[in-house]
């Protein structure tokens, strides 16, 4: 390097990485290249020379870098060379599938006063996946030379040379169309030029420095900070003024690569892009997106009733049913409290649960395919518009949402709200979204108490428990934020074909963790409640749980529960919300052998009090490990205390006006 | 340019970077890499499900649902 020699011209070659800079290098220079490190640097250096058209020129490979500020070793390198070396023109490759990207290196070095060449490499790539670049257009409004290349191809890289070569010999034809800023940073730019005028070392250019200190580059304010404090104190008050300057800049360059993109780049208008425009512009609607969103949670319930229902009667009269036969007939030589205890216990309560399988399955399936195709985050995101819509506010919403899963996550979820009433406020009514042990419960139950329309009720208690969370939304919102104002930006995927190894992965996953609880709380549960409805006369009408369930009827009658053991079933819902199930399998198996859970239930409650049971169910007491969350997050107890007092509220006023306007309607 | 895309995060709500990118006419590409630069910035924060922050202490984690490639980021000055 050093001085220029007539004939050899220096030439920079710029570029990000992965642009395919290095291919472009060896491509050029074959063997004729010295590799070495940058001097006291770690970076490499490479250094090539070779003629063109009879001219000896000096190509200096500069490190591959995004940008050309001081944050990086790379990028001081790269800048440093430009302004100490002064090559005679700066070739800049660009990735034609990362345009935007790439062009952003192209507005920095275009506040040095070096000619640049553009090189668009792989537009064989781009032009495959439909991305169309008009070289001509492109170059008219850059005002600068653009080459197409296939640079692995050595297609086009003569004639960037020629480019090069033209421009180095005629620097004066150099006009580019360079980023603008806003009046007032033009003037206070032009203010700063001036009073840097002469006061900066000569090699330094006097835009290139304003600018840099404006954008506050740490090594160029430092550089005036220390070589000319006299200056400094001149231009530090015109910095303090405009200190949002920075976005104008950056806002500049980033409305100048727009240009640029819509002025010469034809984007894709066939395939997945279109496709996923196509369903967007219904799923993503502000009114169809929410008609859609409804529909889809309408067809989940339906394709699992449909599927799940066959699946469940045959577990059950087919594995369960024979399963406790035979353990009946193995263990009757043992103590009749122990045959008991396995039978009527552990397999009517568990064992039901067991039958659950089906119902999850399909579920958990169908969850997983509308989230791998990338439906799901379309639903959130019509959820939340239409939520905010409501006045709902949108922070507590994006953890709520993850309740529809379990509402442990919704729980640990509102950690991304730092304003501790809304967070507490999120907490208490994230038990509100249904979870998916509340669903399972609610469509095993459903179609035992109702013949016809069991899909539209379930549909319509969650509905309403949607309803309610509305409405405590607009409460948290007007109450906790006051019109706080918050954002979010999604990215939404592109929609693509499910992949059966995710879904059943998705699938697995989720059955093993429902085993195991069946295995471990849920079989505990089944035989404690066996042995209190066992103690203490071996009489399940006078027994313990009996007198507990009795004391509390008068509570129960109020919303139609005349039956202890159903208000049993909803207390034991507590430890986890499966239990229900499992006691109502052991309190309902007495002398009805050979029937499925959902045929003894039938017609043990009149269609009011099972509508107000099942809401009840909705919005009972959060489940012991969603407490012991609260507990966690909120650190005290007495959050705890009033998310069980509130639960307990809501639930009744619930089942009440529920058992009472079924009583009005209904004959 | 920023400062159009930063006036439209202001307004409260949620916003999809194709929606971004048609009320500033430029490419979903663009906004990315705007909304990175933001980030960057300290203007808008991604909010990690995954590997960071709540999702860590779950003991659900393994079962909780998310698109590992999605981001979504929320403004926060």
């Amino acid at each position: 390097m050093g001085k220029k020699v007539k004939d050899s011209i220096t030439i920079a070659l710029a570029g990000q990485p992965n642009v395919g800079k290095s291919t472009v290098f060896n491509m050029l220079t074959g063997l004729r290249q010295h590799v070495g490190n940058w001097p006291g640097k770690t970076v490499e250096r490479a250094i090539g020379k070779f003629t063109h058209n009879g001219k000896t020129i000096e190509l200096v490979d500069l490190p591959g870098t995004y940008s050309l500020t001081s944050n990086s070793e790379e990028e001081r390198i790269a800048r440093d060379f430009i302004i100490r070396e002064k090559p005679d023109v700066i070739i800049a490759i660009l990735n034609a599938t990362a345009l935007e990207r790439n062009l952003y290196l192209v507005t920095e070095l275009l506040n040095f006063p070096t000619p640049i060449v553009l090189g668009i490499n792989m537009v064989d790539v781009s032009e495959h996946s439909g991305i169309h670049i008009e070289a001509h257009v492109l170059e008219a409004a850059l005002g600068m030379p653009v080459i197409p290349l296939v640079a692995t191809k050595n297609q086009g890289l003569h004639e960037l040379m020629d480019a090069a070569l033209l421009l180095a010999q005629n620097p004066t034809t150099f006009k580019p169309n360079r980023p603008t800023m806003q009046s007032e940073h033009q003037t206070v730019l032009t203010k700063m030029m001036s009073i840097l005028a002469g006061n900066i070392p000569h090699l330094y250019p006097k835009e290139w420095v304003a600018i840099k200190l404006l954008e506050g580059d740490a090594e160029i304010t430092a550089m005036i900070q220390n070589k000319s404090p006299k200056i400094w104190k001149r231009i530090e008050p015109l910095l303090m003024q405009h200190e949002d300057a920075y976005l104008d800049i950056a806002g500049g360059r980033y409305k100048w690569i727009g240009r640029m993109m819509r002025a010469s780049v034809t984007q894709p208008k066939a395939g997945v892009i279109t496709l996923t425009d196509r369903i967007d512009r219904v799923a993503t609607h502000p009114t169809w997106g929410v008609i859609l969103l409804f529909g889809a949670l309408g067809l989940v319930f339906w394709l699992t009733y449909s599927l799940a229902n066959p699946f469940m009667n045959w577990l059950d009269t087919l594995l369960i049913g024979p399963l406790s036969e035979f353990m009946r007939s193995i263990l009757s030589a043992t103590r009749a409290w122990f045959s008991g205890l396995i039978v009527d216990g552990i397999l009517g309560g568990a064992g039901t649960v067991i039958t659950f399988l089906p119902i999850l399955v399909i579920f958990f399936a169908i969850i997983a395919i509308l989230e791998d195709v990338g439906y799901m985050a379309r639903a959130a995101y019509v959820m939340d518009r239409f939520m905010h819509r409501m006045g709902l506010h949108g922070k507590s919403f994006l953890p709520l949402f993850l309740g529809f899963g379990c509402s442990v996550p919704a729980i640990m979820g509102s950690r991304i709200i730092e304003e501790r009433r809304a967070r507490i406020l999120t907490i208490l009514l994230a038990p509100l979204v249904p979870c998916t042990a509340r669903m399972a419960v609610i469509t095993f139950l459903t179609p035992a108490f109702f013949d016809r329309g069991a899909i539209l009720i379930t549909w319509g208690l969650v509905v309403v428990n949607l309803v309610i969370l509305v409405l405590a939304g607009v409460a948290i919102n007007k109450f906790a934020f006051k019109g706080a104002h918050m954002a979010f930006i999604m990215e939404l995927p592109l929609y693509h074909l499910p992949n059966l190894k995710t879904i059943g992965l998705f699938v697995w996953r989720n059955i093993l963790s429902f085993l195991r609880k069946a295995g471990s709380i849920i079989l505990i549960m089944s035989a404690i409640v066996w042995l209190f409805s066992y103690l203490p006369n071996q009489n399940m009408e006078k027994s313990l749980l009996a007198s507990l369930g009795r004391w509390l009827e008068p509570a129960g009658k109020l919303m139609g529960l005349n039956d202890w053991r159903y208000i049993v079933a909803l207390l034991n819902s507590f430890i986890a919300k499966e239990n229900t199930i499992a006691t109502l399998g052991i309190l309902f198996s007495t002398n009805h052998e050979g029937l499925t859970l959902a045929a003894r239930l039938a017609g043990t409650l009149t269609p009011a009090s099972a509508m107000a049971f099942l809401v009840i169910q909705m919005t009972f007491i959060p489940c012991m490990a969603t407490l012991a969350v609260i507990k966690q997050e909120m650190g005290e107890w007495k959050w705890v205390a009033l998310s069980v007092g509130l639960y307990l509220l809501i639930s009744f006023i619930a089942g009440i006006s529920t058992y009472w306007i079924m009583n009005l309607v209904t004959v | 340019m920023l400062e159009k895309l930063l006036n439209l995060l202001r307004e409260e709500g949620i916003k999809s970077v194709r929606e971004l990118s048609e009320k500033l006419e430029i490419t979903p590409n663009l906004v990315l890499f705007m909304l990175e630069d933001l980030e960057n910035r300290g203007f808008i924060r991604k909010i990690n499900f995954r590997s960071n922050s709540p999702c860590t202490k779950c003991p659900l984690s393994d079962l909780c649902q998310g698109n590992k490639d999605q981001r979504v980021w929320v403004f926060i000055k």
